[in-house]
């Protein structure tokens, strides 16, 4: 009668520790699911690091069909964020597309990234400013997402080592972009 | 000249009737475009739905459903399209894998171990450990003397 009040006990404080076990473990294993769904890339936090690769697709209109920017290494490339819908990004289109061309010979390279948007639109509105520089869709967000962009219109200006020289969230002056341009293009690799 | 007037205008209503035909073909219908969108997140709000925004961005993508299903797209095929094209965080209820399917499995199993605990709890409150057991709580620290206790009783 003794020992099988004894055994209950030490049965039922089993239990209990395999529940609390359980228990902790759920606990852990949510609070690291959470951690992973809420931890944010702030894309300035990526100033000085090196810049994420990324293999885009480009819209039809151009020659090329794809663009890498592990090919672009020892240029000097300007990573535009932008979308038909952004009413700021018409502030710097036509600007981007003059810089463009200002500098194009001297080993600088722009890429449009296209975000969150629908190629209809994205076609017309590259019309309207006549961009001609490599311009395509972000596939899934997925490089929206390794930059941290915190929307559009952002601009990355990578050296000619690939790193992330500055991060430019909202519409770029022409004096900051010259500026920029003019110190990275001197800049040796 | 009646009866060729008669034709020409007979002719006419028959294009004219055509052409409709041609363009309600064409245009899907506005329900089933909300229907599709209603299935999807605004991609620049937060928690607001594709069907009820009105932002330009879900205006262009409300568009981009009519176009895709103008040009023979099932729902299934829309969605597809969205999920592939901007990430499968557009959906309304992203595929089941990944972290997302840990986001699924974890509350049901803690509600299956928080279920079972309980009820393990209730089962504990309503059979009372026997007195002479000395209470949980007395049991492991009184654990040498109720043995010394049952070796002298069998001695006696």
């Amino acid at each position: 009668m003794m020992e099988q009040a004894v055994a209950q006990q030490k049965q039922s404080s089993l239990g209990k520790k395999v529940f609390l076990i359980f228990g902790l473990v759920l606990l852990v294993g949510w609070v690291v699911v959470m951690i992973v769904n809420l931890q944010s890339l702030e894309s300035t936090e990526l100033e000085g690091q090196k810049a994420p690769e990324f293999t885009m697709p480009l819209f039809d209109q151009f020659e090329e069909k794809e663009i890498s920017l592990a090919e672009l290494r020892g240029q000097v490339v300007v990573i535009n964020f932008w979308a038909s819908w952004c009413v700021e990004c018409y502030k710097e289109a036509a600007l981007l597309e003059q810089a463009w061309k200002d500098y194009k010979d001297q080993g600088v390279v722009f890429i449009g990234v296209d975000y969150l948007d629908t190629e209809k639109e994205a076609l017309v509105y590259m019309q309207q400013y006549g961009i001609t520089y490599p311009s395509g869709p972000d596939l899934g967000s997925k490089i929206s997402r390794d930059y941290g962009i915190t929307g559009v219109p952002e601009t990355f200006f990578l050296d000619k080592n690939g790193n992330i020289a500055h991060v430019k969230i909202g519409p770029v002056e022409k004096a900051e972009l010259y500026d920029l341009l003019d110190k990275l293009v001197a800049q040796g690799t | 000249m009646l009866v060729k007037r008669i034709l020409i205008f007979s002719s006419l209503i028959i294009i004219f009737l055509f052409s409709v035909q041609a363009t309600l073909a064409q245009e899907p219908d506005y329900d089933r475009v909300n229907q599709i969108a209603k299935n999807m997140n605004c991609p620049t709000c937060v928690g607001v739905n594709l069907a009820d925004c009105r932002t330009q961005t879900c205006e262009q993508w409300r568009g981009q459903i009519q176009d895709l299903l103008a040009q023979g797209y099932s729902d299934q095929e829309v969605l597809d399209y969205f999920a592939n094209q901007y990430g499968t965080q557009v959906l309304l209820e992203p595929p089941k894998e990944g972290s997302t399917l840990l986001l699924w499995v974890l509350p049901v199993a803690a509600l299956l171990i928080g279920g079972g605990w309980v009820v393990y709890l209730l089962r504990r409150w309503k059979k009372p450990v026997p007195a002479a057991a000395g209470g949980p709580a007395a049991a492991p620290a009184a654990d040498d003397y109720l043995k010394q206790v049952e070796k002298d009783l069998e001695a006696h």
